[in-house]
């Protein structure tokens, strides 16, 4: 068996359109990730003892189960908890929704924890004098803390990206179509005998997504960057 | 025109003020003395509501108010008429040096842009640093930072200007310049709560030392009253550590 340039070529377009599919879930869970990140990250500094704690436990829990099997018991999970409470089965006929569940689950404890020390690395006198010179609260936090919270948070930040992208191609053991999943297929239905050239084609557009997301955060951090006057 | 009575606050089972008084009149530089642990920065802070005092009452010109239970419209009066002044000079890192001027001008208080810009100019060019306007802190020395945060206190033109050991964390060799500024503000007639070590400057320009120990006012008095003719044994004993004196021999 030879590696041949031109059967590479031809997978790596094949399997490109599939590339949709990834950042769809890895774009939909960011954002939603964020949204309930920045909830439990409030959450975790706040005063409350009660929401220090369930967000204290949520981390705990979703950074510690292996992704794989979190993606195995939201698949089967939470359409039987669907059915006990309704009495109607909900099927799982789109697995993109259960990757997307899973990996949001997954993005949020990170996030949690990645805005919670962000916000931390901002020293308090900042927030203090912001307030004592008369902004209000949620002015000193947006106009002085945010700012420098993010400059701190976008190299974990560009991390967490090419993680969710990674980490989405479990998908495939529910059925899920996405790049992975689509050279699994074709893999299959070739009988192996291009395994070279559908993997390597694979792993290089995985390749270059990374490279691209971690330029694009390095140019992002630049400019905020420059906008702080540290460049 | 501000007075403080009865302010008590602990941190935990720590009770770090006793029960505090303090009257400041207009024009007032009053130097808070006192050896660390004493309460002074918490006093100082708590004026502003940086902490909150779990008892006592303020009252700023006409307007009183429970410093436990300060509705927000209380602690914005406050803080809009007086300024802080912090040990580690707490600019804003993510502005420039007019910036950091102008943000308590025209967030806070809505001044026109281009009236905040020159009401900004002309405090920096009080504290000598009209030619760094564009620059951030990060750039910045120490001291440069701290007469940053002088300017940033009197911009709002505040009734009082409440100083934290403005020079404590400076290097020796830059303290001169931030402490002259401060006695310069001081002459012009700038009501001011300074917490300082600086034995010096205390005796050169305050109108009122208050030395305080353990949570409480110990004694008060004029610079000449305090540092000459101490009264109580515990401002005698700070002083003595504190002031270089005969007896000490290396």
């Amino acid at each position: 068996m030879r590696f041949k340039l031109s059967t590479f070529f031809e997978y790596l377009v094949k399997l490109l359109p599939y590339l949709k599919v990834t950042f769809t879930y890895a774009g939909l869970s960011l954002v939603f990730g964020i949204v309930f990140g920045f909830l439990f990250a409030v959450f975790k500094l706040g005063k409350s003892r009660i929401l220090r704690g369930i967000a204290n436990v949520y981390t705990a829990i979703f950074r510690s189960v292996p992704p794989v099997v979190l993606l195995f018991l939201v698949y089967y999970g939470i359409p039987m908890a669907a059915e006990a409470i309704t009495g109607k089965s909900m099927g799982r006929k789109e697995p993109i929704l259960f990757v997307i569940i899973t990996v949001t689950l997954l993005a949020t404890a990170s996030l949690t924890e990645i805005m919670r020390s962000a916000y931390k690395s901002v020293d308090k006198g900042q927030y203090e004098a912001g307030v004592s010179i008369g902004l209000t609260e949620i002015q000193t936090f947006f106009r002085i803390v945010f700012p420098q919270a993010l400059l701190y948070a976008l190299p974990s930040l560009g991390n967490l990206v090419i993680y969710l992208i990674k980490e989405g191609s479990l998908g495939f053991t529910i059925g899920l179509v996405d790049i992975f999943g689509k050279a699994n297929t074709l893999n299959q239905n070739t009988y192996s005998n291009h395994i070279l050239e559908i993997y390597i084609a694979l792993a290089t557009i995985y390749w270059v997504v990374a490279i691209a997301t971690e330029k694009l955060l390095k140019y992002a951090e630049q400019k905020v960057k420059r906008e702080l006057g540290r460049a | 025109m501000l007075k403080l009575e009865d302010v008590h606050k602990a941190f935990g089972k720590n009770q770090i003020l006793k029960g505090v008084d303090i009257e400041v009149n207009k024009g007032d530089v009053i130097v808070i003395l006192g050896p660390s642990g004493s309460g002074k920065t918490t006093l100082l802070r708590s004026i502003n509501f940086l902490e909150k005092a779990d008892k006592g009452k303020l009252t700023l010109d006409d307007r009183e108010m429970d410093m436990h239970h300060s509705s927000r419209k209380d602690i914005s009066y406050v803080r809009k008429n007086t300024a802080f002044v912090f040990q580690n000079y707490c600019l804003f890192n993510n502005k420039t040096v007019l910036q950091n001027v102008t943000e308590g001008l025209i967030v806070a208080r809505k001044v026109p842009k281009k009236e905040a810009v020159e009401t900004a100019i002309s405090a920096l060019k009080k504290v000598g640093l009209e030619d760094k306007l564009d620059m951030y802190p990060a750039q910045l020395s120490g001291g440069m930072q701290q007469r940053v945060g002088i300017a940033r206190a009197i911009a709002v033109n505040p009734k009082v200007i409440l100083f934290d050991e403005p020079t404590s964390a400076l290097d020796p060799e830059l303290v001169g310049e931030v402490l002259s500024i401060i006695k310069r503000l001081a002459k012009e007639g700038t009501t001011m709560i300074v917490v300082t070590h600086e034995m010096s400057f205390a005796e050169d320009v305050a109108n009122k030392v208050i030395f305080m120990s353990d949570g409480v006012v110990v004694e008060q008095g004029s610079p000449k009253e305090i540092f000459y003719k101490p009264k109580e044994e515990r401002t005698k004993q700070f002083l003595k550590r504190i002031l270089p004196v005969s007896d000490y021999v290396i």
